[in-house]
């Protein structure tokens, strides 16, 4: 009932063996676009800060004799105002693995490399998925630079040897507390821990106003409290922390037993449980105030409050990654990264974390103008994958019905 | 139509018109290519999975993975949720596709073809579009639930996770049913019907043991299905896990790629036994070839009140898909649902600032991947079909495994096995498309086996009596006898690939994004508004895309061979 006619049938041949031959030519397209791979071929890139005195044609501003005058070498001055010049040699890309709100992060990428020409990509992951990220590559690294997770991951992956040490000039202008001794991470930004509570649905459902941290294990409040999963987000992590390091390991394993009765449910990322906040799905959310300022400014029934018995804090830390391929621009990132200009970026993208530069203008200093704990990072980085993998397997699992 | 009817294409393994094994050097090489893109992308990956479950993170032999999920109440709680899961939703999903089979083809009405077309879209659209309409519907301010009947009903959890994967793989079991009831023998029911049985009687004794095997098939079918699927025990799952998200945790939150790789051959297992069960026990026993002609056509439920409540029940079912439909385009407008229902375009702004390359990338990559998938398909489809070598029911079978093992395993396989020399291909465009290829290739290869089979080989021996090369008469009689299935095929394809989740949430890079990932990392970071946007424009490209290709190559992919594609996943 259909005989397809001969005249038909090549016509449409010819079309599918053209799609075919279209499909073949983009084999080689798609080869041209896999440099990655190629790059490890490449073995001396690699090294190529190390060489780059070597090869001075590339920099003639910097290097019209490196002997000669060993004092002007390491040129500060040039270094302190960062150039809008290409970097001296490199591959002109830069990746960077990045974990804070995607607005701020495109702005933040984009300003770089109009400022600097470097063509930069960039991947968001939660805290805890970078870190994952980096041991599971183990030194054969897709990103150079990793941007804006909690320090204590950065101090877990410095403990595995996944991370590089770099100190560039603009470094000094950054307080001693938040940067590494040694230079193997500098901190971009303080946040403070903060609670979204949604006023509607706590006035509609008679809820009581949680004012310090044992306010959240009341049972009027079961099903209603969201927090994000300390296996997989930075931000829950320092929420656990806080509690670990103000009332001991001990007892704060089992006030996270006891609040879990009340948790509507562990989102994976930080910020997610304001999803939940913003539909009133929840009345109240654990979450950096930073994300919780979002929704206040969206004009939603949110208000944004902190426990008056202290609350934990993170900063927000920066990083070259061992093994990078493109070392150049990642140190380059690194050291413009820190300037005030660049700390400012955030502010324009609804991001109002602190700046760790004293210079730049903080957007909210009410938001760490609260009653913090003395934060131990050392303590949170050191015993950061046996909590994860503890709560993960003992309170997470816990019927809570 | 005619070339069929010679070939009664009496199982759709059976190798038909085969001659002796002759060795030839073109055939060689297109096997060593063949089977080299197999193993080096199926059975390479899955044999890392396998065995790094036994290392740990220095490298030495070590089961504490194993261990761990044998004696920990955890992940004993896990493997019983995925299975539990895995039954209800295939138990649930087999009765539903039943029933609307039943109710397409025998109470004929007008609705009919717009029914079909509703029990589509589940099937080409994104992963996290049910669940996010359901939870704006159903959830805790979910219109329907808050709004109309003032209760707060809570969604997360194994409610809202059965209530998503029925309406998501309903259709399959429904394409299987219609297939069946299309083609069932309709004489033995009228012989049934003339000898005085009651409707009720035939359908007990004579219409369903006729489907018996197809009943079977699609439970079996959807159990599969559901253990492999990732984004709604992402997003609806709540605190209910299973193997798919717990092996997925276990690799982005844990880094423990031991514990991760070990946690998917635990969800491999009853995937691969569903798998053969299917494939070698229940195929085996189909009565009625899904590939003949329609036969079926006459046969009608004659009782007036039970044709209105069939259609009833359909109607409903199909209500409530256009109703999750319609509330992922009103969400995509809406400023913050739950909050503030004013109208906006915001949304769609912000997905093209923040998605655009996801958008390109993803649309990019599944256009290269799909004619290749065609093309591999169709070459193994070949092979198996028409020509005898060592290792032919190897080639097939391991063709179809990277179907139909779970993305999820498929995906860390990946990352096993080409994040290091020699194969290092992390990062790049490569492993996408690889993926792609890969996890479509089973609907490519059902498609063009079923094809072939429908061929009659004297047709493609007359041209090689009359001197044309192998490669010729496989390019010029083949290839244009079989076209619209081909089509059919890569349509799926296509579609599978945009909206793929599972295996794909492991490979995106810096350089090379996924529009899935990116929709569930807005989700994630509280821009639900944005991820709906999103997931409406990614929908849209789909049905244009099909739309596209369907007008490209001609209105010839008829619904048979749809049919044909969907029953053989």
């Amino acid at each position: 009932m259909s005989q397809v006619s001969s005249q038909a049938g090549r016509l449409s041949r010819r079309r599918f063996l053209r799609l075919a031959a279209l499909s073949a030519a983009t084999i080689p397209v798609l080869q041209a676009c896999a440099s990655p791979p190629a790059a490890p071929a490449t073995a001396p890139k690699a090294d190529a800060p190390t060489a780059a005195p070597a090869k001075p044609a590339t920099s003639p501003a910097a290097s019209p004799s490196p002997g000669a005058s060993p004092a002007a070498s390491p040129s500060p001055a040039a270094q302190a105002a960062p150039a809008a010049k290409p970097v001296a040699k490199g591959s002109g890309k830069l990746n960077v693995l990045a974990s804070p709100q995607l607005p701020w992060i495109q702005a933040q990428v984009k300003a770089f490399s109009d400022t600097f020409g470097i063509e930069t990509n960039f991947v968001r992951k939660s805290g805890g998925e970078s870190l994952a990220q980096l041991r599971a590559e183990g030194g054969r690294p897709t990103f150079d630079v990793w941007w804006g997770s909690p320090v204590d991951s950065f101090i877990s992956a410095r403990a595995d040897g996944l991370l590089e040490s770099y100190v560039p000039p603009t470094a000094a202008e950054i307080p001693t507390k938040y940067k590494d001794a040694d230079g193997f991470w500098h901190g971009i930004y303080l946040g403070s821990i903060g609670w979204a509570i949604n006023t509607k649905r706590l006035g509609e459902k008679g809820l009581p106003d949680p004012k310090v941290w044992d306010d959240l294990l009341k049972p009027e409040l079961k099903g209603e409290v969201v927090m994000a999963h300390p296996a997989t987000s930075g931000t829950a992590y320092t929420t656990v922390m806080t509690i670990m390091q103000t009332r001991g390991e001990d007892k704060g394993w089992e006030y996270f037993k006891a609040l879990h009765r009340n948790i509507f449910q562990y989102t994976k990322s930080g910020a997610a449980p304001m999803r939940m906040l913003d539909g009133a799905e929840a009345a109240i959310g654990i979450v950096f105030s930073h994300d919780i300022f979002v929704s206040v400014e969206k004009g939603l029934p949110i208000a944004l409050t902190f426990p008056q018995d202290g609350t934990g804090y993170e900063v927000g830390g920066m990083a070259l990654i061992k093994g990078a391929q493109n070392v150049p621009e990642a140190r380059q990132w690194i050291e413009w990264a820190l300037t005030p200009a660049a700390q400012e970026i955030g502010a324009t993208a609804q991001a109002y974390q602190a700046p760790t530069n004293p210079k730049a203008k903080v957007p909210k200093p009410e938001f760490m103008q609260v009653k913090l704990i003395d934060y131990d990072f050392a303590f949170a980085g050191a015993n950061e994958e046996r909590i994860r993998t503890r709560f993960l397997e003992e309170i997470a699992p816990a019927p809570n019905d | 139509m005619s070339a069929a009817a010679s070939q009664p294409a009496a199982g759709a393994h059976t190798p038909a018109g085969r001659g002796a094994f002759v060795p030839n050097p073109g055939l060689w090489l297109t096997l060593a290519v063949v089977g080299g893109v197999v193993a080096l992308f199926i059975a390479y990956p899955l044999w890392q999975i396998l065995s790094q479950g036994f290392l740990n993170r220095r490298g030495e032999l070590d089961v504490a993975a194993y261990t761990s999920i044998l004696t920990r109440p955890v992940y004993q709680t896990v493997v019983l949720n995925t299975l539990q899961l895995g039954a209800v939703t295939a138990l649930l999903g087999t009765a539903l596709g039943f029933l609307y089979a039943y109710t397409l083809v025998r109470v004929p009405s007008r609705l009919g073809r717009g029914l079909r077309v509703i029990a589509f879209l589940p099937l080409v659209s994104p992963p996290f579009a049910v669940a996010m309409a359901a939870i704006l519907l159903f959830g805790r301010s979910g219109l329907v639930t808050r709004g109309i009947f003032g209760i707060e009903y809570n969604i997360y959890g194994l409610q809202g996770l059965v209530l998503v994967q029925v309406l998501t793989f309903f259709p399959v079991a429904f394409l299987i049913f219609e297939g069946m009831l299309r083609q069932v023998d309709a004489s033995l029911e009228e012989a049934a019907l003339g000898m005085g049985a009651s409707g009720g009687h035939i359908f007990r004794t004579v219409t369903l043991p006729l489907l018996t095997p197809g009943i079977a098939g699609a439970l079996l079918v959807l159990f599969i299905e559901s253990l492999a699927d990732l984004a709604n025990p992402i997003l609806i799952g709540g605190n209910f896990n299973v193997l798919a998200s717990q092996s997925w945790i276990a690799i982005i939150g844990q880094s423990n790629f031991q514990l991760g790789a070990a946690l998917s051959v635990v969800l491999l297992i009853p995937s691969l036994l569903a798998f053969i069960l299917q494939r070698y026990w229940v195929d085996r026993r189909s009565y009625i070839s899904v590939t003949g002609k329609p036969t079926g056509g006459s046969v009608r439920v004659a009782d007036p009140r039970m044709r209105a409540a069939l259609l009833l029940v359909c109607c409903g079912v199909a209500a409530l898909v256009v109703l999750l439909y319609v509330t992922i385009f009103l969400g995509a407008l809406t400023r913050v649902w739950g909050a503030d229902f004013s109208l906006t375009l915001e949304h769609f702004g912000g997905v093209l600032a923040v998605g655009q390359r996801a958008l390109v990338d993803t649309t990019m990559l599944a256009i290269v991947a799909t004619p290749l998938t065609a093309l591999l398909g169709l070459t193994i489809g070949y092979l198996v079909v028409r020509k005898h070598f060592p290792g032919r029911e190897a080639l097939d079978f391991v063709s179809m495994m990277g179907g139909a093992v779970p993305g999820t395993v498929l995906g860390i396989g990946f990352i096993l096995a080409f994040n290091r020399p020699p194969v290092w291909i992390t990062g790049t465009a490569f492993i996408i498309v690889a993926c792609f290829l890969v996890r479509s290739l089973p609907a490519g290869l059902r498609a063009a086996v079923a094809a072939l089979h429908q061929v009659d080989p004297s047709i493609e021996e007359a041209s090689t009596n009359l001197g044309a090369s192998g490669l010729t008469t496989f390019r010029r009689i083949t290839v244009p006898l079989i076209r619209s299935a081909l089509l059919a095929g890569m349509l799926f394809s296509f579609a599978r690939n945009m909206t793929a989740i599972s295996a794909i949430i492991f490979l995106v890079s810096p350089r090379w994004k996924i529009a899935t990932k990116e929709i569930l990392d807005l989700i994630e970071l509280g821009y639900l508004g944005q991820a709906i946007a999103f997931t409406t424009m990614l929908m849209l490209i789909v049905f244009a895309a099909m739309g596209a290709l369907t007008f490209l190559v001609g209105r010839t992919g008829r619904s048979r061979d749809v049919l044909v594609v969907e029953a053989g996943r």
